[in-house]
């Protein structure tokens, strides 16, 4: 129709200039590495945004409840539910992730006094709304200054992000995988009377499993995080009420169409245009002979394509401590949470990458790289070969002229709340290490790829109909193996300090378990370290002959001590003669205990019988 | 996450939170979290359910030396061991024998007497009613595995099954099971401390 024929080329011709002038201006600001901070002004305005919505959503989520409650009989008791709730997401926030893991002893009383304010429901009105107000103050007013958002950012996202699970309950009972946990055995298990100790402790595994059924340490690292509060995209909608308000559902079309209309096809313009740039440019450069101005070439222009292809998704980086920067050849570890992490490191410095070789695309950007420098490739079946990567890898890093190699040991994407476990191979080789921090905020976008769930294109897709990325990367000094050190223990080190930095929790899981199953030995682990702790309060050790097996038995009585005599079962008493009798036999037997823990112990509850 | 769309029926939701105690905002996370685990769904009535497969598929429960009985536990139900499937609601009624003791909102599935009752069918793996030396022998062998030689275990075994059996019959009921567990904390012991 003709109508729609000049309606579409009026409309041409008056988006193709600012259009064509906003590319221009991104790729122009690009090249010489600038900012206007026009990026910085689109977070805080988003920032201010999101944070009507949430106060949208908490206000009629109020209302609603009020118009329900007041005809349901149980009034008092879900107003006060919902304080509860109301606190508990606060100190959810607040509190750092590690207080899962005190002994019971602790959350015995805190459990009593929760409960107690769980019943002060009288006085739910006047502290609603003020701690309403206050609860949203705490957690956007910190950043809401334009002074720093990237500071302020990381720090409240830091203790966010240390509790950020499914928050449906306070983890008590864990399994742990590392030995040690073994040495710090309460005291308290020693008030339990006389072998039914065996019942109690399997109940801990069965509210240790219940707990893991719940909500576990690996599978939701491999999920989204879940936010605190909507921001605007579907895709994270779960806790939330798709409809809430009128205003919410208008802004959110509006964000709808921004993004689709406006954004997708600028960044996608901007995506393509630094394609071919890295392409060209790589060309060029390969026709150059390899020498410092080579590097010095490629050095620039890899930067160039780079903050090109940044732009081309809003990525707003801020780097912290530049000074600890690779320079020299060594490799550069991170934590990975999704394909664009290479990315937004070359940002800032050049690596040599290394990875599997791949097909389309893809393949052809790893061609193109290697021509200006040189980056480590192999084929799908060298990968299998540990042996010979390492090689790969040593030869580049005893190279000086070569760029310093970024990996990801972690293997695979996790979800940007944890770091798991360090693959060894890369901190076998004798180099040094320079540790890099990531966290991204993901109240704009999450750039967490879940591979199961998405294919590449779908994951390119979300991520430039995003609001934003926003990155925090922190360089952390360089380390290298201490004398003594084996790759595992060094591996470690290197995890513990970028999860203090970047305030993620560090956890010893290997991130295959994503795909695959848990191998029995783990299993048998912790049959052994529940051996070993029976071993303790259970003379378990050293039975061989038919006379001593009844008296072993009998030695389990009184090892299996008693905290003060009103915990003794009445039965003991008719038992006392027996004891007595077996005290003197163990006395005896003493010199054949080679176990001196069980010595002692031996000693300390003979005392208290003797009472 | 592409699986906000289902969401479960408001009445639904309102019956489970009276039927377990727990918030709608509680039942609302804990829904999230079962889709998360399961992988099948029901083709007539587009409910997702969890199969002794998902289960497995938790990486801290394969590695609890209990695991298998704890899975077990979710099947316990005729019902649900008849289909194999365990359906959100059955999910809920489970999880909800874990909530917390409130004195003052008293509900028959998280009162002491259930918790014990739930904690007796870890051991009762026949479901006849009482445990056996060798149930218990069983459980005490999956928890410490090869490490102790056998007699070692079956004389713990032996030991304790004497302590609880008071009237030596060689079983434990549930009575004697209650008895023996009188000084525990079993409140505490069974319990989450639920969020919400």
């Amino acid at each position: 129709m003709l109508g729609i024929e000049h309606l579409l080329f009026l409309f041409t011709t008056f988006a193709f200039p600012p259009v064509a002038l906003t590319v221009l201006l991104c790729i122009i600001l690009a090249t010489f590495g600038k900012s206007l901070g026009l990026r910085q002004m689109y977070v805080d305005t988003l920032i201010h945004i999101f944070e009507w919505g949430a106060r949208q959503i908490k206000t009629t989520e109020k209302i609603k409840r009020k118009e329900s409650n007041v005809n349901s009989p149980f009034f008092l008791n879900k107003l006060a539910e919902q304080e509860f709730e109301d606190h508990d997401d606060l100190r959810s926030l607040e509190t750092p992730r590690f207080e899962a893991t005190e002994p019971i002893t602790d959350d015995e009383l805190d459990i009593r006094s929760e409960t107690e304010s769980h019943d002060s429901g009288e006085d739910f009105p006047s502290v609603d709304s003020d701690g309403d107000e206050s609860c949203l103050k705490r957690k956007f007013g910190s950043t809401t200054s334009l002074a720093s958002v990237g500071s302020c950012c990381s720090l409240r996202n830091r203790r966010s992000s240390e509790s950020s699970t499914l928050g449906i309950i306070k983890r008590e009972t864990q399994i742990y995988l590392d030995d040690n946990f073994a040495d710090d055995i309460p005291d308290e298990v020693f008030v339990r009377s006389r072998g039914w100790a065996a019942i109690r402790d399997s109940v801990d595994f069965v509210k240790a499993g219940m707990e893991a059924i719940i909500e576990d340490e690996v599978t939701s690292r491999f999920e989204a995080e879940q936010l605190v509060s909507w921001n605007m995209l579907t895709r994270t909608s779960i806790k939330f009420y798709q409809f809430v308000n009128w205003k919410l559902s208008a802004l959110w079309i509006i964000g709808f169409l921004f993004r689709y209309c406006v954004m997708f096809p600028l960044r996608f313009t901007i995506f393509c245009i630094g394609l071919v740039f890295l392409i060209s440019s790589t060309a060029l450069i390969g026709l150059v002979p390899v020498g410092s101005w080579k590097k010095k070439l490629n050095h620039k222009c890899m930067l160039i394509c780079y903050r090109i292809l940044s732009r081309s998704l809003t990525a707003v980086v801020y780097f912290h401590d530049e000074h600890y920067k690779a320079e020299r050849q060594g490799i550069c570890v991170a934590n990975h949470t999704s394909p664009i992490d290479a990315l937004i490191l070359s940002i800032d410095n050049v690596y040599a990458l290394i990875g599997q070789k791949h097909d389309g695309l893809l393949g052809i950007v790893q061609r193109a790289l290697s021509r200006a420098s040189s980056h480590i490739w192999f084929e799908r079946s060298e990968a299998k070969d540990r042996y010979i990567v390492a090689q790969k890898l040593r030869q580049h890093c005893q190279d000086p002229e070569k760029l310093p190699i970024l990996i990801f040991p972690e293997g695979t994407c996790i979800n940007n709340t944890s770091v798991m476990m360090f693959k060894k191979g890369s901190f076998e080789i004798e180099t040094t290490i320079y540790p890099i921090a990531m966290k991204y905020d993901s109240r704009f976008g999450d750039a967490f790829w879940n591979s199961s769930e998405q294919s590449w294109c779908g994951y390119i897709m979300r991520m430039m109909t995003s609001w934003a990325i926003i990155c925090n990367v922190w360089y952390l000094p360089p380390m290298t193996k201490k004398a003594g050190e084996d790759a595992v223990e060094f591996a470690n080190r290197v995890k513990k300090e970028i999860a203090n930095k970047g305030g993620l929790v560090d956890l010893e899981w290997d991130g295959g378990l994503k795909r695959a199953k848990v191998p029995p030995k783990l299993v048998a682990k912790q049959q052994e370290r529940y051996a070993n702790r029976l071993s303790r309060y259970t003379s378990v050790s050293e039975v061989v002959k038919n006379e001593d097996v009844e008296v072993a038995l009998d030695l389990d009585k009184s090892v299996s001590g008693y905290n003060s005599l009103e915990d003794l079962p009445e039965d003991v008493f008719v038992d006392e003669e027996e004891e007595d009798e077996t005290f003197d036999a163990s006395a005896e037997n003493i010199e054949n205990e080679p176990d001196a823990t069980i010595k002692n112990k031996l000693v300390d509850t003979a005392s208290l019988v003797k009472i | 996450m592409g699986q906000t769309t289902s969401q479960i029926p408001e009445h639904e939701l309102e019956h489970l939170s009276i039927e377990s105690g727990l918030s709608r905002g509680g039942i609302l996370k804990l829904y999230s979290r079962f889709i998360s685990l399961a992988t099948h769904r029901d083709k007539t009535t587009n409910e997702y359910f969890l199969t002794k497969g998902d289960f497995q598929s938790i990486a801290e429960l394969k590695q609890n030396p209990l695991g298998d009985r704890i899975i077990d536990a979710f099947f316990a139900d005729a019902e649900v061991l008849e289909r194999r499937k365990v359906y959100f609601k059955d999910f809920v009624k489970v999880l909800s024998h874990f909530r917390p003791i409130n004195k003052n909102k008293p509900h028959p599935w998280n009162s002491r007497e259930a918790k014990l009752r739930f904690a007796f069918t870890m051991y009762d793996l026949n479901k006849s009613g009482t445990i056996t030396k060798d149930e218990f022998q069983d459980i005490l062998e999956m928890m410490i595995g090869a490490n102790v030689p056998k007699e070692q275990v079956n004389s713990i075994a032996d030991r304790t099954m004497r302590e609880a059996d008071r009237d030596g019959d060689g079983y434990i009921t549930f009575q004697e099971f209650c008895n023996a567990m009188e000084k525990t904390d079993i409140e505490q012991k069974m319990s989450f401390r639920f969020l919400t």
